[in-house]
């Protein structure tokens, strides 16, 4: 009953989208409002419509229906609860299907909130989403359908159908029950239940703002109008995969036994790629919004920003990389790619279209090149070199050599460490100079003033590294760069509150409120500047001056790594309730030959593929990662990879000051009686 | 002489034996400059299949035969092509798959570049006086009256 229930609902949705997007075509081109609302009320209905579709695969799931092919394939009986909910998007189908619920959902929120303010663009908003939608869900209707259920012919081959086949009969469950295949170990791991989600939220939101900048295009109005709309949908978007991707090294981190949490993998690389073209988008349109400027820039970034996510949709479940997340591979390739093109495609004519009918010039002149909006282009031009740079050392260079040149290659750490980090050093350049620089014709000896105190501040730490015998060049050049951008934000949050105080006699907690609720947008944004700080501090220091060693120790013997020593204890092996074969080691962490932890690195051996889990002692200072990585018959001698990955923990506070930083951002302006309070000095430093 | 000469053949006898023995370290520095030829995108330091364990077996006897990690990664291309290697060690792949995207880098800052010049040639436009500017013609002849009555 719940695969029919499943089915009629994903059928319904599918028809309200297609109803909703012929009626919004009509309406746009009519002109006629009943169409209008016709088009709102059925693509408003696709997101309760899915909701029931996706409850009742999840109940499926929980309730270990088997006769439906999805369930088997990602469940078994020995599943617990908690893997029985993340397996909703532990493989294709489901996937595929909780990608189209956000997507309505996004469409829901959007519709809703702008359908009074935005109603001209209404018609192009519910067009765009609605045909993204029904193109989704036709894959899952057609290619890709969760609700397939088993049946056993009259000969008894067993076939595969979402409905009953003439002559057929539904299987034994409690067979199908027995040899059913269960969750993927990868995905068995408490951050599979938020990373999807989050890097799924991230993916699918940026189809508003891309809906937005078409409705624009095809309306003729291109205005601020549109960029008014979206730029809210754009940073929630972006910071969903900003934490997705975070959430998802923290995965990789912790599961996937390599001692890293980013690897350069093409998957990761399709995921970054539209992360960063929404940051680009983030930064330039707040030329469009203050100067008019960069209007055609802004439309390509939007476009851009979208059709990224849907290549790398297309690229993670084609098959046309391989990687780890190769498990959602299957024959969606080719109409996944025909409708990145066509949207692509459709996207940049329409653009190019308007360009030539000159919608799309500046509405202001340049007023000087070391004014706020010049950096703001470099930092554009910096994202545009990146985005080349992995799309080409992930995608392009492989691709063109395995089909012109019949050599297949892999562009891996090497090439990305020899292309990015002079790149990303750019960026880190222009964060502590941008914020600096006043918008329109600003001069460099202001920005020089400007620069004295975030420069005298970033001396002393960077002095003190040096004084603790950190001596590289690169090293010190990466984190002046790092602490320069992050000095830069810190002093304008106390310029601002300081500005406060003075004025107004506030207290210094009052005053960070009232500058927060005042310009949520500028401040959220450099809170989030600090947290990109952070991460770069992570990054830095676990790259640079990360430690290993590999031995293979009796027990009683003991490694060493710096100052760390690691002695391995004992070794046992016991059986899960889920059915792996737990292979745990016991081994005793000390510093400076003071007992620190005692660690239990392990080996999951299930059916299909064994797992290394790694034993962590974590601290603010570093991570001192052990992996058990292989033993003898009787546990007698074991081989242990011990790690030591320097301020790995900033990257993931970076990331939750990050979120906050957004957060604060993209929440709706209600300005206070006592934040509006507003005096010429305080204008002029809070402009 | 002769005891001399003994001295340094028993010494060459005894090398192989006093020389360090091939550590996990040394076959990982080596794996971890190379790609499992099977499971695309794991570098095989980390790649823990069995074919994967194989392999770094190989390296570490590599090793200990005296082999330099450049002839045994070599010898890892010539077997399963370049996909081995993070970066093509074949130097036409390699100059495609390092110099293109800094010569599309390029071409991005180029651009940026050129957009930045074409808007202050826009602002210096804008800011100078036109020549055929009646305004200008009655501003000259103001000027030229005030320069004759002083």
């Amino acid at each position: 009953m719940l695969a029919e229930i499943g089915l009629g609902a994903l059928l319904l949705a599918f028809v309200a989208a297609v109803t909703a997007l012929l009626a919004a075509l009509g309406a746009g081109l009519r002109k006629r409002d009943d169409w209008l609302r016709s088009a709102r009320n059925a693509a408003l209905l696709t997101f309760p419509l899915l909701l029931c579709s996706i409850s009742a695969l999840l109940l499926a799931l929980l309730d270990g229906h088997y006769q439906i092919s999805y369930v088997w394939s990602v469940t078994d009986p020995a599943t617990p609860s908690f893997y029985r909910f993340t397996a909703l998007w532990g493989s294709q189908q489901g996937s595929l299907l909780f990608w189209s619920l956000l997507l309505s959902l996004y469409c829901f929120g959007a519709i809703l909130l702008n359908w009074r303010e935005h109603r001209p663009l209404m018609p192009g908003v519910i067009a765009v989403t609605m045909a993204t939608l029904a193109f989704f869900l036709a894959l899952s209707l057609l290619l890709e359908n969760p609700f397939e259920r088993f049946w056993l012919a009259a000969d008894g081959a067993v076939l595969r159908s979402a409905f009953i086949p003439a002559g057929a009969r539904a299987p034994d469950i409690a067979r199908l029950a027995a040899t059913a295949s269960g969750l993927n170990p990868l995905l068995r791991h408490f951050g599979m239940i938020i990373h999807p989600p989050m890097l799924y939220l991230g993916f699918t939101g940026f189809v508003i703002p891309f809906a937005f900048a078409l409705a624009a295009l095809a309306s003729g109005d291109l205005s601020a109008t549109w960029i008014r709309a979206t730029r809210r949908w754009t940073l929630l978007a972006w910071m969903f995969l900003g934490l997705g991707l975070l959430l998802g090294g923290r995965w990789a981190y912790d599961v996937l036994g390599w001692g890293g949490y980013w690897g350069w993998d093409p998957v990761e690389n399709a995921a970054l790629l539209p992360w960063l073209t929404g940051t680009a988008f983030l930064h330039s349109v707040l030329i469009q919004e203050k100067r008019g400027m960069l209007r055609l820039w802004n439309m390509l970034l939007v476009i851009f920003a979208f059709s990224a996510v849907l290549f790398g949709t297309f690229a993670t479940r084609s098959g046309l990389i391989e990687s780890v997340h190769s498990f959602a591979r299957s024959d969606i390739g080719f109409p996944l790619f025909a409708f990145w093109s066509a949207m692509t495609l459709v996207a940049l004519g329409l653009t190019l279209w308007r360009q030539r009918q000159g919608l799309l010039r500046d509405e202001r002149a340049f007023a000087g090149l070391s004014g706020r909006e010049s950096l703001f282009v470099l930092n554009n031009v910096v994202f545009a070199a990146l985005f080349i740079a992995i799309f080409w050392g992930s995608f392009g260079a492989p691709l063109i050599s395995e089909v012109l040149l019949d050599a297949p290659i892999t562009l891996g750490v090497d090439y990305f460490m020899q292309v990015t980090p002079p790149l990303f050093a750019i960026l880190f350049l222009l964060m502590g100079l941008a914020p600096l620089a006043a918008w329109g014709n600003s001069s460099l000896r202001r920005l020089g003033m400007g620069l004295r105190a975030p420069l005298l501040l970033t001396l002393p730490p960077l002095a003190l590294l040096a004084l603790a015998g950190m001596r590289t060049a690169e090293a010190l050049l990466a984190y002046g760069l790092v602490t320069l951008a992050g000095m830069v934000a810190l002093i304008e949050i106390i310029r601002g509150a300081r500005a406060r105080v003075r004025a107004w006699g506030e207290t210094w907690p009052q005053a960070l409120v009232a500058l927060f609720n005042r310009n949520r947008g500028r401040y959220g944004g450099y809170v989030v500047h600090l947290g990109v700080t952070v991460i770069g501090i992570g990054v830095i220091g676990s790259t640079l001056f990360q430690a290993e060693t590999q031995r293979t120790l009796a027990r009683g013997e003991s490694l060493t790594l710096q100052n760390y020593e690691l002695r391995f204890d004992d070794f046992s092996e016991a059986l899960a309730n889920d059915g792996r074969l737990l292979q745990v080691a016991a081994v005793t962490l000390s510093r400076d030959g003071r007992h620190i932890a005692r660690l239990r690195p392990r080996i999951d051996v299930f059916p299909q593929q064994p797992m290394t889990i790694a034993g962590i002692h974590s601290s603010a200072e570093n991570d001192v990662y052990v992996l058990l990585t292989g033993h003898d018959e009787t546990g007698a001698r074991a081989t242990f990879r011990l790690t030591i990955n320097p301020l790995i923990n900033f990257v993931w506070w970076g990331g939750l000051l990050l979120l906050a930083g957004t957060l604060i951002a993209a929440w709706p302006q209600q300005l206070s009686v006592a934040s509006q309070r507003q005096d010429s000095p305080l204008q002029e430093l809070q402009a | 002489m002769k005891t001399i000469l003994l001295a340094l053949v028993l010494l060459s006898l005894a090398l192989p034996a006093l020389a360090q023995p091939v550590s996990d370290d040394d076959v990982n520095a080596v794996a971890a400059r190379l790609y499992c030829p099977v499971c695309e995108n794991v570098p095989l330091d980390d790649c823990e299949t069995a074919a994967c364990r194989q392999w770094k077996s190989e390296i570490r006897y590599q090793l200990d035969a005296g082999l330099s990690p450049k002839t045994i990664i070599d010898d890892f291309v010539a077997r399963f092509g370049q996909r081995v290697v993070g970066t093509p060690t074949d130097p036409t792949l390699r100059a495609l798959a390092l110099v293109t995207p800094w010569a599309l880098a390029l071409g991005a800052f180029l651009s940026g570049g050129l957009l930045l010049r074409r808007w202050a040639r826009q602002r210096r436009a804008a800011s100078l006086p036109d020549a055929h500017d009646p305004q200008n013609d009655y501003r000259a002849r103001v000027e030229a009256d005030l320069r004759a009555r002083r």
